[in-house]
């Protein structure tokens, strides 16, 4: 796209949608004005499979498995929407001890979905050692998510009108062990992701989303807590569990900082979030009520009533990257989804990339595009056009981060000076 | 062409995600990460379809994906091993039935490909490594043929 | 223009006295929803509510004078003779316990599948008013960008994965597991084919 008439001239970018490292394919295609990014647009549908349609044709149970794969990082999420969705729909009351396992499977989920954004997120800055640090950590949940539910990823535990599998007494003490585990660690990982002055370089006023902004483009989850928004569906409407615990808007401004939107508040929120998560559960064991884990145990029963079921519902939760909403329709007589909407929080978010680009250097992508977590996102090839000459050349993800490390030791060598 | 008996020794992995739910991916980097450590083994996951030895493909294939996921597949050097990761690559698992798949995988490939399963979903830790072994010796096998 | 912060939040039958003062008769079904969650009783709020399309805009704005909007996402189905969308919206975020889910409902004909674009007043709506006119061939009118979101470029112009009359997806997926499919030669209409031999 080149400036008629004037000396300057702008490149498009597009970077994606193959990665090698992490992250599901994604496009994004840059304006670059030099060093300078003047315009983003997001090119999302690599990953499109058509889950809408495929549950259309399935009945309400089989459509719980589909739900789960939807996301292998946020399992928990789908499954837990559709659920709720269909129990609206159908008018199916879960028991109160379901509703507390719920709250406590979601909030582990949480925690090991920061711990691994926070890994990303210092790949991307070009920490590696941090990446391999958090990840090790990481490990403590899974393995406690594998003791409850019998696998590392896609969980199979809920169920119309509870869950699955219960959390017996005899599993507290490995929950808690768990949750001190993270509690000793928080000291650690805030002292590298707020401490460190390198990563504070980095991060401080870099992919600034204000308030505004956020509110008029609907951003949902962290992101716009950390500018300050009050938005979360655990305290605003709260399913489950969540409106006989104790939970407060994690903003920046509750812990000294101001809510300035840039990549740094997005830690730091996620971070609180992390120390949230732990005192939810510990709050969820003390209240948790002895009851049956399942409202109706039969399956057959449970889906004869779907099949008669006539209504709709919808299904909305605090997923780890914010709101996410599910609403289905059932109808008289018929055994599959009448109509099944999916809406994950990063569709809502893919709008604000556009604003918290702007202006930056192409060094921040990485950490921008990673900052609002995308479920799970972007990046690996840069392919550069430059318009006048036809001259095309691509920029490995590595060569990405090459530059992103570059800026870090740039800045480090300005801070030793 | 004769192979170099460092060759297998330290083999490269690129990954490839062609419309998985990420759960494969996850699992994938958790096996690079400490606990599962698989660098250890010389396995290393690199950032260029051109610098690896082995391809890790996951997911059903989607159809935008489809002609990407053959674009690396031929930018890969020879000889290449390609391990499907997961159920729904090996034979689209739970997406059967949608418009937009394309998989799977092995139907996209040429006929001479050398392909390794994996199975599970999402995949262990543990049953990539076994994975990567296979690949292994695949690859030796490979050596012998061409000496 | 919107009402006083001090004013928030508000009661479910406040905001069903807003739409009657904005809408009037315009409002065609209106029904409130409230549950009673967990075991301290916490109760959560839904309204279901359908408008005309002429006084869709005017619905819109009656919303955005509670608060900017956050609108969820919109969803569609094709119900036989008409094609249905449902914004759902939630107003009164921000305060413990009260939000408010206002699921608002447009009945649009087969014969004339156009909708107003609420990007101006809501621009967060952009992605999921492309996803609509991809998925349930809907036209929504002034779209600042309607390009296709999801579905890839080269993909038949007139099917939508939504629909259930002819123009849904009916036939274009592959079904691997069925033996039927294996026999079908590949043809321009049908690409992926099968095998020859097996015949």
């Amino acid at each position: 796209m080149r400036n008629e008439g004037k000396d300057e001239t702008t490149y498009e970018v597009p970077i994606g949608p193959i990665h090698p490292a992490l992250k599901e394919p994604f496009l994004i295609k840059f304006k670059i004005d030099g060093e300078r990014i003047v315009g983003a647009e997001a090119h999302p549908g690599m990953n499109h499979r058509g889950i809408e349609f495929m549950g259309m044709h399935r009945n309400p149970y089989k459509v719980i498995p589909l739900s789960e794969r939807i996301c292998g990082i946020c399992s928990i999420v789908h499954q837990h929407m559709f659920v709720t969705a269909v129990e609206h729909a159908a008018s199916i009351e879960p028991t109160n001890r379901a509703r507390y396992i719920r709250v406590i499977m979601s909030e582990l989920e949480r925690i090991h979905s920061h711990v691994l954004w926070a890994g990303v997120a210092a790949h991307e800055i070009g920490f590696d050692t941090h990446l391999h640090f958090t990840w090790m950590i990481r490990e403590k949940v899974m393995d406690l998510l594998e003791y409850i539910t019998g696998n590392r990823v896609n969980y199979a535990m809920w169920t119309f009108g509870g869950v699955n599998r219960d959390i017996p007494k005899k599993m507290y003490p490995k929950i808690e062990a768990t949750l001190k585990y993270y509690e000793e660690l928080y000291g650690k990982l805030e002292e590298i992701f707020l401490g460190d002055p390198s990563i504070r370089l980095r991060t401080i006023g870099v992919g600034v989303l204000t308030k505004e902004e956020a509110l008029n483009l609907c951003g949902v989850g962290p992101t716009v807590r950390a500018s300050g928004v009050r938005k979360d569906v655990r305290i605003d409407q709260p399913y489950a569990a969540y409106g006989d615990l104790d939970i407060e808007y994690q903003l920046p401004s509750l812990y000294g900082y101001k809510d300035t939107g840039d990549v740094f508040s997005k830690t730091l929120v996620r971070l609180k979030e992390l120390v949230q998560s732990i005192d939810i559960i510990r709050q969820c064991l003390d209240q948790i009520p002895n009851e049956d884990i399942n409202s109706e145990p039969k399956m057959a029963a449970t889906l004869n009533k779907l099949k008669k079921a006539d209504g709709e519902g919808i299904g909305r939760i605090e997923a780890p990257r914010g709101e996410a909403f599910h609403y289905v329709r059932l109808k008289e007589g018929k055994e599959e989804l009448d109509c099944w909407k999916v809406r994950a929080s990063t569709y809502n978010n893919l709008a604000t990339y556009a604003p918290m680009f702007m202006g930056e250097q192409i060094a921040d992508i990485p950490i921008i595009a990673a900052c609002i977590d995308p479920c799970i996102g972007c990046m690996d090839r840069a392919e550069i056009v430059d318009v006048n000459t036809g001259k095309r050349w691509e920029y490995e993800h590595e060569e990405l981060q090459r530059l992103s490390v570059k800026k870090t030791e740039k800045l480090l060598g300005g801070l030793k000076r | 062409m004769k192979l170099s008996k460092t060759f297998d020794k330290a083999l490269w992995v690129f990954h490839l995600n062609s419309g998985s739910c990420n759960g494969c991916d996850i699992e994938i980097v958790a096996a690079v990460t400490p606990r599962y450590d698989v660098e250890r083994f010389g396995i290393k996951l690199v950032g260029s379809p051109r610098h690896a030895d082995v391809l890790l493909f996951t997911g059903p294939v989607t159809r935008k994906m489809k002609n990407r996921v053959l674009r690396v597949y031929h930018q890969t050097p020879d000889p290449k091993v390609v391990m499907v990761i997961g159920n729904c690559g090996s034979t689209t698992g739970v997406f059967y039935d949608s418009y937009a798949i394309e998989g799977p995988i092995d139907t996209l490939l040429p006929e001479d490909a050398h392909i390794i399963y994996v199975n599970g979903c999402p995949v262990r830790p543990e049953n990539i490594i076994n994975g990567v072994k296979e690949a292994w010796l695949h690859l030796e096998e490979l050596r012998g043929d061409n000496k | 223009m919107m009402i006083d912060e001090e004013k928030l939040p508000l009661t479910m039958n406040q905001i069903e006295k807003l739409f009657q003062k904005v809408l009037g008769e315009a409002v065609v079904e209106f029904k409130k929803e409230k549950f009673k969650k967990g075991l301290k009783g916490r109760e959560m709020k839904v309204i279901w509510m359908r408008v005309e399309r002429e006084n869709f805009l005017d619905a819109i704005r009656a919303i955005a004078y509670v608060q900017i909007p956050h609108l969820s996402v919109t969803s569609g189905s094709d119900m036989g003779d008409f094609v249905e969308l449902i914004y759902h919206f939630h107003v009164n975020y921000g305060y413990p316990g009260e939000e408010t889910s206002i699921n608002l409902k447009v009945h649009l004909p087969k014969n004339d599948l156009t909708i107003p674009t609420i990007t101006e007043i809501v621009p967060g709506a952009i992605t999921t008013e492309r996803e609509k006119q991809e998925f349930l061939g809907i036209t929504v009118k002034n779209i600042p960008d309607s390009r296709r979101l999801w579905l890839d470029e080269n993909y038949p112009k007139n099917r939508y994965p939504w629909r259930w009359d002819e123009k849904g997806m009916e036939g274009m997926s592959r079904y691997i597991h069925d033996p039927k499919e294996s026999t079908q030669k590949p043809t321009s209409d049908n690409p992926r084919g099968g095998d020859e031999d097996e015949k």
